[in-house]
């Protein structure tokens, strides 16, 4: 038995299974292996915040399956699909799915995104996502179980989504998971951040004096969203990312009402297919964000939505922002841990925490050899990256996966006169509720590791032998132990 | 992030965050996210406004 729960610490079963590779598989085969983490509700729950707050005291009890919401109730009546949501918030399933322990999980994600697979073209009868196909006046968007999370929200919400649209020029293929507001039967208010790949596709076509066609697609295996969601430079496709991190080429098929060219995921669970009106504005938001605070309202595109097409049982897949789900930090870590080893070779490990929400904090653990190389990682870091704004850096017998650690690393091996450096006025996250204007930040780097050349005081410790020979357990009696109260700000 | 402002819905008297191009944009309206209500803001406002005025007579 654990003394304290350190879920990053524990040891992981190794696996080299993918569980599949579609959202279905991938439930079966996970539950087969691990019943505990995959919880069926069949407790009739409100998309209007109940779901959202039963996550939310999951989170806070440091509990992170799966769930599977068979009766989610929209506007008082049960909704046809049932809703996955949870899929992403544990490190230790999407670790398991890599075939990996948990604190190489980042690291997995980014070799698989290397390995670029291209994606091939199925025909519509070998497409599980055209089992079901709604045009015209039979479209009804809102039908679909998706989530109102939190109080400001003006609605029900795609959160686990990824909008797609082509290149009007080199017709390359763009998914990233941007929100999306079912605001009418077929119309979804959608959020392209200005810098996004997404909107720069939509001002060629509004340039041009076009509607933009778009889909969403939602529902997919964990390793696919991941491969999808890394950022990739514009002239990269995140199809071959999914098909990277999936191992297999991502199955593709025509669209219903975008033409021939127009490729959607196969796999998918739902696709929404429409365009974008040009020069079409309308109120979107406000939204919680991932940063846990609440994003203001923005006058922003729609997508006219021109056909529905799922799967005969789909899943509705919801991701719950702003709160944990290891997509950014998954994404990032293999990526930061590259870049920064190209100034500092001795880097062992790189951790983007959940309590920096997934995004903004960047740990990173490293053998320094060299006096400056604290400094030139965490620099390295910060100008590498746009929105990781605080980087951390610790010698190797720091564990960077345990805040404990970390916090006590700082406040033993750093002075904030000769370890820390400030960039003022870099480019930074739009959605940081501190930055004092919208895409500008401070960042800041922390040198904590300790200095070369120069005695440093020792870290307390008890030989292993001693350790072996003490059993907690044992010597208070099992019985007793279990009454003790646990207490986690020990 | 300053470059939004509080709003309160003219129906409902809840506030809400609404970005700064709700204050630029004469075009723009805000939507209540909690009663639905829609209703001009910033410039939209003066401009509704002003043509309240001129209908009086």
């Amino acid at each position: 038995m654990l003394i304290m729960a350190k879920p990053m610490a524990a040891p992981v079963e190794s696996s080299t299974h993918a569980f599949g590779a579609d959202l279905h598989r991938f439930l079966k085969l996970y539950e087969a292996a691990y019943p505990a983490e995959v919880v069926h509700i069949e407790e009739p729950l409100r998309a209007d915040w109940e779901i959202a707050a039963l996550a939310m005291k999951l989170e806070k009890a440091q509990r992170f399956p799966v769930l599977i919401c068979h009766n989610v109730i929209v506007d008082g009546k049960r909704a046809e699909l049932p809703l996955v949501t949870f899929l992403m918030a544990s490190r230790l399933r999407l670790a398991r799915t890599f075939g990996v322990e948990a604190r190489k999980a980042g690291v997995a994600c980014y070799e698989r995104v290397q390995k670029r697979v291209k994606p091939i073209v199925v025909s519509r009868d070998q497409a599980p996502v055209k089992q079901v196909v709604e045009k015209g006046a039979g479209i009804d968007v809102r039908r679909f179980p998706a989530l109102r999370h939190h109080r400001m929200d003006p609605g029900r919400y795609i959160t686990e989504g990824f909008f797609l649209s082509f290149n009007r020029d080199s017709g390359l293929d763009n998914s990233a998971l941007q929100r999306g507001w079912l605001a009418d039967r077929d119309e979804i208010r959608v959020f392209l951040g200005p810098s996004t790949h997404n909107a720069h596709n939509l001002r060629q076509f509004e340039e041009a004096g076009e509607d933009m066609p778009a889909a969403y697609w939602i529902g997919h295996h964990p390793l696919a969203l991941l491969g999808a969601a890394t950022h990739v430079g514009p002239d990269e496709s995140h199809y071959e990312t999914a098909g990277g991190t999936l191992g297999a080429p991502l199955r593709l098929v025509a669209s219903e009402t975008l033409g021939e060219k127009f490729l959607v995921p196969a796999d998918a669970e739902v696709v929404i297919e429409g365009y974008i009106p040009k020069g079409r504005r309308k109120p979107e938001g406000p939204f919680g964000e991932y940063t846990r605070h609440v994003g203001p309202q923005r006058w922003g595109p729609l997508l006219k939505v021109t056909a529905v097409t799922y799967r005969k049982d789909a899943y509705w897949d919801d991701v719950m922002v702003g709160h944990t789900h290891w997509i950014s930090s998954l994404t990032k870590e293999g990526a930061v841990l590259e870049l920064v080893r190209r100034s500092v070779p001795g880097i062992k490990a790189v951790h983007v925490p959940m309590s920096g929400c997934g995004v903004s904090h960047v740990y990173i653990q490293m053998l320094k050899t060299v006096e400056g190389q604290g400094k030139t990682a965490a620099a390295a870091a910060l100008s590498g990256f746009f929105d990781i704004k605080h980087a951390f850096v610790f010698d190797e017998d720091v564990d960077i996966f345990d805040e404990r650690e970390v916090l006590l690393a700082l406040a033993t091996r750093f002075q904030a006169d000769r370890g820390l450096i400030v960039l003022p006025g870099m480019n930074g996250s739009p959605l940081d509720p501190s930055a004092p204007e919208r895409n500008v930040t401070a960042k800041a780097g922390f040198d904590c590791t300790k200095p070369i050349g120069k005695p440093f005081a020792e870290r307390l410790a008890i030989s292993d032998e001693v350790l072996s020979r003490i059993d907690p357990l044992k010597i208070i009696g099992e019985k007793k132990w279990e009454r003790i109260p646990v207490e986690p700000w020990g | 992030m300053a470059d939004f402002e509080y709003v309160v819905c003219p129906k409902c008297h809840d506030k809400f965050m609404a970005g700064e191009e709700f204050f630029r944009l004469p075009q723009a309206y805000c939507v209540c996210p909690y009663c639905g209500n829609e209703f001009p803001v910033g410039v939209a406002a003066g401009e509704a406004n002003k043509a309240k005025e001129t209908k009086i007579p």
